[in-house]
């Protein structure tokens, strides 16, 4: 027997099993039920419970994704720096150097730096609180 | 309903729980006896388990109800697509092609170690022969629990072999000398005894 044939008549059995329980009518059963001595409502009982355990899982699994995902977000988010105009960056950031000699160490001093590091280097002093963004206009 | 709604839409959550508890204890007790059969040949243990499974698939969207078709027979129909999943994946497909292709006297795994070198998914399709041959033996072992429960019964043992060979009831009737009576009966034997048979949970 090869394997399809094995499954495609078990398949079969089931299917006439399914077939057979479609055409019995309600009181059929609970004649059914009385006869092979098993409690209609006992059993009738037990399968809701598993159906509101199942969707009792559902929820607590969905609780503890959305509970994960809201950590990853809090985790992921950083409040964006609002940039005054570059010239007034380079002018701040001097001026931060100034107060605290020991930032030009990590900066080479601040001279002929590209625009990019600039702009980078003010969201960093920024992040370190070296600058304070409500003490310039933008 | 309200007006304009679609009864094809699949149903919410809400839904899903409050048909849960609409369900009559007749529904329920239908519903266990179709868990049961849904058992044969598959890779659940017992009836809870593919019922819970259902309702797990349903709250998780990966299987909508649509509203049109009752709750207990959409279940229904859940759990029987739930028992064949595993005779269904792109994996499966590609070892029954390659069943279809073995020679005579040769098995699949004789035909994959042949083709071990070229092909691609020999590893993968291993691997599915060996759930295969898993799922093969529970369909066989499952078909053998009841051909041997019912082996003092002749005229559902005919109906088996009928319903195996995929005879109308008409042949049925023929082989086995059964009145329409005798069929309807039987039948009813023959279900009844195998949701006795898996009722409970199947020993690992």
């Amino acid at each position: 027997m090869n394997q399809s044939k094995a499954r495609k008549e078990i398949a079969a059995l089931r299917d006439a099993a399914l077939e057979d329980l479609a055409k019995t009518t309600d009181s059929q059963l609970r004649q059914e039920a009385l006869e092979a001595g098993e409690d209609l409502g006992v059993i009738a009982a037990h399968m809701r419970s598993v159906m509101r355990g199942a969707a009792a899982s559902v929820h607590r699994q969905r609780l503890v994704q959305a509970r994960e995902q809201m950590d990853a977000q809090a985790r992921a988010h950083v409040a964006p720096v609002i940039r005054p105009a570059l010239d007034q960056i380079k002018q701040i950031i001097q001026a931060a150097f100034a107060r605290n000699p020991a930032l030009g160490l990590a900066y080479r001093e601040g001279k002929n730096q590209p625009d990019d590091d600039w702009l980078s280097l003010y969201d960093d002093l920024v992040a370190l609180g070296e600058i304070e963004t409500d003490d310039h206009e933008r | 309903m309200k007006g304009g709604e679609s009864l094809d839409r699949p149903a919410s959550r809400e839904e899903v729980e409050q048909a849960i508890e609409a369900l009559s204890a007749e529904d329920l007790y239908r519903l266990r006896k179709a868990a049961s059969f849904c058992l044969l040949g598959s890779d659940y243990g017992d009836p809870d388990e593919i019922v819970n499974e259902a309702i797990c698939r349903t709250l998780g969207g990966d299987r909508n109800w649509p509203k049109s078709v009752p709750f207990i027979a959409y279940m229904i129909q859940t759990m029987k697509g739930l028992g064949s999943d595993s005779r269904n994946s792109l994996q499966q497909l590609r070892t029954k092609q390659l069943e279809a292709l073995v020679p005579d006297g040769m098995s699949v795994d004789e035909v994959l170690g042949k083709l071990d070198q070229r092909h691609p998914d020999a590893l993968a399709n291993m691997i599915e022969v060996e759930a295969n041959s898993e799922r093969q033996t529970r369909a066989k072992v499952d078909a053998y629990k009841i051909e041997a429960f019912f082996a003092e019964d002749s005229q559902v043992t005919w109906l088996i072999l009928g319903i195996k060979d995929e005879l109308p009831p008409a042949d049925i009737m023929d082989m086995g000398g059964m009145s329409q009576t005798q069929y309807d009966t039987a039948r009813r034997r023959f279900r009844r005894g195998v949701a006795k048979i898996f009722s409970e949970k199947r020993p690992s």
